[in-house]
């Protein structure tokens, strides 16, 4: 396929697959400060695809499994983990805190002043939490979605979340 | 909470459009560089020696006329694997011999027991194809072979640290340099060869990169011929060659007759030609670089307006832009850069004049590219 047939074509997808791909990369890989560059070079092979006829079935699946293949390289050259976990682990025996539907009340503290700060903040933090965080409030998955998504107990990922605004609250929202 | 203002936030953060452009700019530079797998030379037509239809007459000299009509191909039937092509490939196992024998220049080794799979990939634009050699482990070396010649066109290999031995590898870029320079060396290259190209991967901060990009090419009168070199990824410390390509495409080193200015004006009138969309010129600027030539501006002028589509001539003729060979000569040339006011996304338009010629021998983003929603 010439270079303007396989960019039309690639545009199309992208525009079509981008947010589940940054959201796909988020839950996926392990540093949340690589992901525009694994999206990058997601995009970048699949359109070297597109150029070269790779014979295609299925665009989405197969972007989809370049992306799982590209978080395994990356991490994969940068610290040479076939074993590293892209999830730290959680224990089964974790507490459960009941917090039922008062996490949207409770961050009312979060702002567009200082979501760039708390975002730094979960990132550099605990990954699993940052995780949360984003696939709950920005992406709006129910906790019962984060749990299958990220192979936890949905009471883990609940506790996890509350931990997550408690302690943010306390660093961002003045709490005592 | 107020979710809009964190959407657009982590909108931001992760920004479509961004990733998109740094996308793009990826893909041209892979273009411009030529880090494609497959490369192979052509025929490019060249009419007599005396003056004929549409060539020129320089000063006291008589030139032929760069033929810049491009060979047409079925692209589908070509990209099949016929007899035609077993006749004239080497075999799976023969390519296999020959990488053993040829990565050992690079210190490496080829081990049976590490091979996954030898796939034949063919690319009937570059009218080339190559036997990767693909292994087991990332650990152990990937080869691509030219299935004609049995050269190695490239390989790569991962080295064996973890996050943070790899993380330490980092060294001062006049070290970077030498290092990289020495293994080259040491490679058979010679010093005809030299550093074009330098990034690495922390463009923000190269005490931290240790991943080095550097390309090594051929420089004929200070400008260097992508065509001719050796690229490299380079990890200091380990002085370790983690991914090498090499080209070496033929170089028609044609003279310089033709001025800047005269590359300009002869690059405006051609784009009275092109610019039927009627974008309005706000700049235009010339460098004297060696380019592969290109049907880009033919295909153009010939009928293709829109270079995603395929256009139905008064003849009967089908122009599709994938079904031409697009391996060119390479030759010196003008690279005028053509900037508009109202171009979408605000791509300049390159057109390649011949430095010798002064004919139109190609170009870069000749067709629009599809907007996209958000541009």
């Amino acid at each position: 396929m010439g270079m303007h047939k396989s960019l039309k074509k690639f545009e199309t997808i992208y525009n079509e697959t981008y947010d589940e791909m940054i959201k796909f990369v988020i839950y996926k890989c392990s540093d949340l400060d690589d992901i525009n560059d694994i999206v990058q070079d997601v995009y970048f092979e699949f359109y070297k695809a597109l150029e070269n006829n790779v014979n295609i079935e299925n665009y989405k699946s197969y972007l989809f499994g370049i992306a799982k293949n590209k978080v395994k390289k990356y991490y994969d050259i940068k610290s040479k983990t076939s074993t590293i976990s892209i999830f730290q682990k959680m224990t089964d025996d974790e507490s459960v805190i009941q917090i039922a539907s008062e996490i949207d009340v409770e961050a009312d503290f979060i702002n567009k002043d200082n979501i760039e700060k708390i975002w730094t903040y979960l990132k550099q933090g605990n990954i699993v939490w940052a995780k949360i965080f984003y696939l709950y409030f920005v992406q709006e998955n129910t906790l019962k979605e984060i749990a299958t998504m990220m192979d936890m107990k949905e009471s883990t990922v609940k506790s996890n979340l509350y931990r997550t605004i408690k302690l943010l609250k306390k660093i961002f929202g003045g709490e005592k | 909470m107020n979710r809009k203002s964190l959407k657009e936030f982590f909108e931001k953060e992760y920004d479509r459009k961004s990733n998109f452009n740094d996308i793009i700019s990826k893909i041209r530079k892979d273009r411009a560089m030529n880090r494609k797998r497959i490369f192979k030379i052509a025929a490019v037509f060249m009419i007599g020696i005396m003056i004929m239809a549409g060539g020129i007459y320089a000063g006291n000299r008589v030139f032929k006329k760069v033929e810049v009509e491009p060979e047409r191909i079925d692209f589908i039937q070509e990209l099949k694997v016929t007899q035609e092509d077993l006749d004239k490939f080497l075999t799976k196992e023969e390519a296999l011999i020959s990488a053993k024998e040829k990565i050992k220049r690079f210190g490496l080794e080829i081990k049976d027991e590490e091979i996954d799979n030898i796939e034949l990939l063919k690319n009937p634009n570059l009218d080339n194809a190559c036997y990767v050699i693909n292994p087991k482990k990332l650990t152990n070396v990937r080869v691509m072979v030219n299935a004609v010649s049995g050269e190695i066109e490239s390989f790569d290999i991962n080295p064996d640290l973890s996050l943070n031995e790899l993380e330490k590898c980092t060294s001062k870029r006049e070290d970077v340099l030498k290092g990289a320079e020495q293994k080259i060396r040491d490679y058979g290259y010679g010093e005809e060869y030299k550093i074009s190209y330098v990034s690495s991967n922390d463009g923000n901060n190269e005490e931290k990169s240790y991943l080095w990009y550097i390309t090594f090419a051929k420089e004929y009168d200070g400008g260097f011929n992508y065509y001719q070199s050796v690229t490299i990824t380079y990890i200091p410390k380990i002085n370790f060659i983690s991914q090498l390509t090499f080209h070496d495409e033929e170089f028609e080193n044609n003279d310089v007759l033709i001025s800047k200015e005269e590359a300009i004006e002869i690059a405006k009138q051609k784009d009275k030609v092109l610019n039927k969309e009627g974008y309005i010129l706000k700049n235009v600027d010339a460098t004297l670089e060696i380019k592969r030539v290109n049907p880009e501006v033919y295909l153009k002028e010939n009928g293709l307006d829109n270079g995603l589509e395929q256009a139905n001539l008064a003849d009967g003729t089908v122009i599709e832009y994938y079904n031409y060979r697009m391996n060119g000569v390479t030759r010196n040339v003008y690279v005028v850069e053509l900037s508009y006011e109202d171009r979408p996304i605000g791509l300049s338009k390159k057109i390649y004049v011949d430095a010798t010629t002064g004919d139109v021998v190609g170009g870069e983003d000749i067709f629009d590219k599809v907007p996209t929603e958000e541009m």
